[in-house]
């Protein structure tokens, strides 16, 4: 992966998916009575370098009260997650830590029996705790998503004071997001695991949820400037700093071209931050389409930007999994593929990257 | 359609030559023509090259298809909302039966067909048989239907990927003009001959412009009405394999562009929403007129708002002027001497 047909060395893999995941599961279920600490946190995760601080009486003991796991075992558990061996397992925040050996043991037959229940329903009985949790999750219709549903599932099912799951996917609709949180407070839901697609639109029925007794954390989703009331913890990406990492992926790829930038859903606060980072960096933007994160509305967007005949050099777009549609209109038109900037990763652009190559980088968030 | 119809009140001569001339057809036509120019001369200089035409011909040319189905729903006087979850179950269809090989795409096709007829023949049925009213009929069949699509594809699905085949179909193309261009033609050409030409067509003509008169004439206009959302549903069958054979990897949100733009097309084709003759050729160039316009605010770089907006202004403005158009002896008549007019003068023509 060298010259002008390279990929980003830092990756959002399944692995890190496990580390965001585990470490959002892991602070709710603190907050909410699991563990040995109720005092709040605020963690940053990322795939290539996580750093995640927690304040308060972290605690970094494993189910049950105290860990089984070998450290050869959690260290494996640590480069897997974040796809790096560059960091130790002691060298991590005790909350994330925890979060990680608690995620190392391999899930007997039944525990992966009952996890695999709990993903496919939207709501099941684990056991007798008292404690009911939940997923709300903005637009969980991608792979990523269900992959994170999993992993929190199966990092749930490690608290024995967690009696019920909960699961709720608003497909991309604000309104039925907010629909989806009252209706988990109404069932006395204890703590609510949120990934935010909404930004601050989000922020009222997070708070009612909060007032109303249940315990938010978010993980991932665009969440600057949340209010305590609204969020009680999050374990997200510096998405400003992912704009900036785009950038200077951009700049290694093609120099001070001129880009464009694909939006996914029309003003959502993720792009909107990235972007303006990304600019204030140094890019050129030229063009700028919507995309609602569709392949075919990436494919309308690559094709009006052929049509507009704006020199752009490279595209830069949050979401990979249209990607292939993108570099399909290109190839279809008989033109240059310009160089992809994406800060996430998908199993088909990667395919497709592999079997045809072009310039390709997918950062990641730090 | 055109407004040729002699009235008893015979108008001025100048005025029957406005009427022989501006027609829902000529009017779009002319419309198509300008908004191609303004894109070559104006929007980019780029247009009418092969980069572009390659990649917004298959746009055009799936929506001609799906534009000509509602056509023939909104023929009868009904509107059809299932469009978005028929397409979008035809791209999950493919997707799952074929499993990216294809030699099982003949199967999903047929699949897909049987789908579509018989999610056709419920809309159908509940609208002409139960006499339920057409937009909630097909919006609640949609949401089944969507509900389904999503239960049917299930969390994970194995294969992302339609088989190469039906990609290749879809993709290929002559001079950068793809395809799926001409088979919209010949499926818009086909439907005109259908409804002029062919018996069981003039009678669902006649059971949609007149029902009354077609059932004292002896015609089951009924299940004619039936048939028209059956062939609708199996047009946005066609038009959603298509579409899924060009995205490649259909998604949920395969059918979500073909809502409004296809009740759009065909109003812009001179269409009246309360039901009357239609012509696909007319509903062709509304489905031109919609996607070029919506590709040319892209290229711009006006935002999904801006295009929501102009899309709904085209569609009252499409509407106005087909009133207009429809009736214009009556208002000219009225202009001139309106107290020699009832108040219920003017009044939308269902022709």
């Amino acid at each position: 992966m060298s010259g002008d047909r390279s990929t980003h060395a830092h990756r959002l893999r399944r692995s890190p998916a496990l580390a965001v995941a585990c470490a959002g599961a892991l602070a709710l279920l603190v907050m909410v009575g699991c563990g040995s600490d109720n005092g709040s946190s605020t963690s940053t995760a990322s795939g290539g370098e996580t750093s995640t601080s927690a304040t308060g009486e972290g605690s970094t003991t494993a189910a049950g009260g105290g860990s089984t796991v070998s450290a050869a075992d959690l260290q494996k558990t640590v480069d897997t997650a974040l796809n790096t061996d560059a960091v130790t397992a002691d060298s991590l925040p005790p909350l994330m830590k925890e979060a990680l050996e608690r995620a190392t043991p391999a899930p007997d037959q039944a525990t992966m029996d009952k996890a695999f229940d709990c993903w496919q329903k939207s709501s099941c009985t684990v056991g007798n705790g008292d404690i009911t949790l939940a997923l709300a999750d903005g637009f969980g219709d991608n792979t990523w998503r269900k992959f994170s549903k999993m992993n929190m599932i199966l990092q749930a099912l490690t608290y024995p004071e967690v009696g019920k799951i909960i699961t709720t996917n608003a497909h991309g609709q604000l309104a039925k997001f907010q629909s989806d949180v009252r209706s988990l407070t109404a069932q006395g839901v204890k703590g609510i695991a949120v990934y935010n697609d909404f930004g601050p639109a989000a922020y009222p029925a997070l708070t009612a949820a909060q007032r109303a007794g249940a315990v938010v954390s978010t993980y991932t989703g665009p969440n600057d400037g949340a209010p305590t009331s609204a969020i009680t913890t999050r374990v997200q990406p510096d998405i400003c700093e992912a704009g900036k990492t785009m950038a200077a992926a951009t700049k290694e790829a093609v120099g001070d071209a001129p880009v464009a930038y694909f939006t996914g859903t029309p003003g959502n606060p993720q792009d909107t931050a990235w972007q303006k980072c990304a600019t204030e960096a140094g890019l050129n933007p030229v063009f700028k389409a919507d995309t609602n994160w569709t392949p075919a509305g990436a494919q309308t967007a690559a094709s009006a930007l052929i049509a507009s005949g704006k020199p752009a050099k490279a595209i830069l777009y949050s979401y990979s999994n249209p990607v292939p549609n993108i570099v399909r209109t290109f190839n279809k038109a008989n033109k240059p593929v310009p160089a992809i900037i994406t800060w996430t990763q998908d199993n088909g652009t990667s395919c497709q990257w592999k079997k045809d190559p072009y310039t390709l980088y997918q950062t990641n968030a730090r | 359609m055109t407004v040729e119809r002699k009235s008893t009140d015979e108008p001025e001569r100048g005025t029957r030559r406005l009427r022989l001339r501006v027609t829902p057809l000529s009017v779009i036509a002319i419309a198509v023509a300008l908004l191609l120019l303004i894109s070559q001369l104006v929007v980019t200089s780029s247009f009418f090259t092969y980069g572009s035409m390659s990649t917004l011909t298959p746009l055009i040319g799936v929506m001609i298809i799906v534009a000509t189905g509602q056509a023939f729903v909104i023929s009868t006087g009904g509107i059809d909302l299932s469009v978005p979850a028929v397409i979008t179950l035809m791209g999950s269809i493919v997707l799952k039966e074929s499993a990216e090989k294809n030699d099982q795409l003949a199967g999903a096709l047929v699949l897909c067909l049987v789908a579509c007829v018989v999610i056709g023949l419920i809309n159908g049925l509940l609208v002409e048989v139960l006499r339920l009213n057409s937009l909630v009929v097909t919006l609640a069949v949609g949401q089944l239907v969507a509900g389904g699509t999503r239960l049917y594809r299930g969390d994970v699905l194995t294969f992302t990927n339609v088989p190469s085949n039906l990609s290749d179909a879809a993709g290929a193309g002559v001079g950068g003009v793809s395809y799926l261009l001409f088979i919209a033609i010949v499926v818009a050409l086909v439907a005109t001959f259908f409804l002029h030409r062919i018996v069981p067509g003039r009678r669902l003509v006649a059971s949609s412009a007149a029902a009354r008169a077609a059932v004292l004439a002896g015609v089951r206009a009924r299940g004619y009405r039936v048939l028209a959302y059956v062939l609708a549903a199996v047009a946005y069958g066609f038009g959603g394999v298509l579409a899924a054979g060009q995205i490649g990897t259909p998604d949920l949100t395969l059918g979500d562009p073909y809502l409004l733009a296809s009740v759009v097309a065909v109003v812009l084709g001179g269409a009246v929403l309360t039901g009357g003759r239609v012509s696909p050729v007319a509903t062709l160039l509304g489905a031109v007129f919609i996607t070029v316009l919506d590709y040319d605010l892209r290229v711009e770089g006006y935002s999904a708002g801006i295009r929501l907006i102009v899309q709904g202004a085209v569609l009252a403005l499409g509407l106005s002027l087909v009133f207009v158009l429809q009736n214009l002896p009556r208002i000219l008549r009225g202009l001139r001497s309106p107290r020699a007019t009832s108040p219920d003068g003017v009044r939308a023509t269902t022709n």
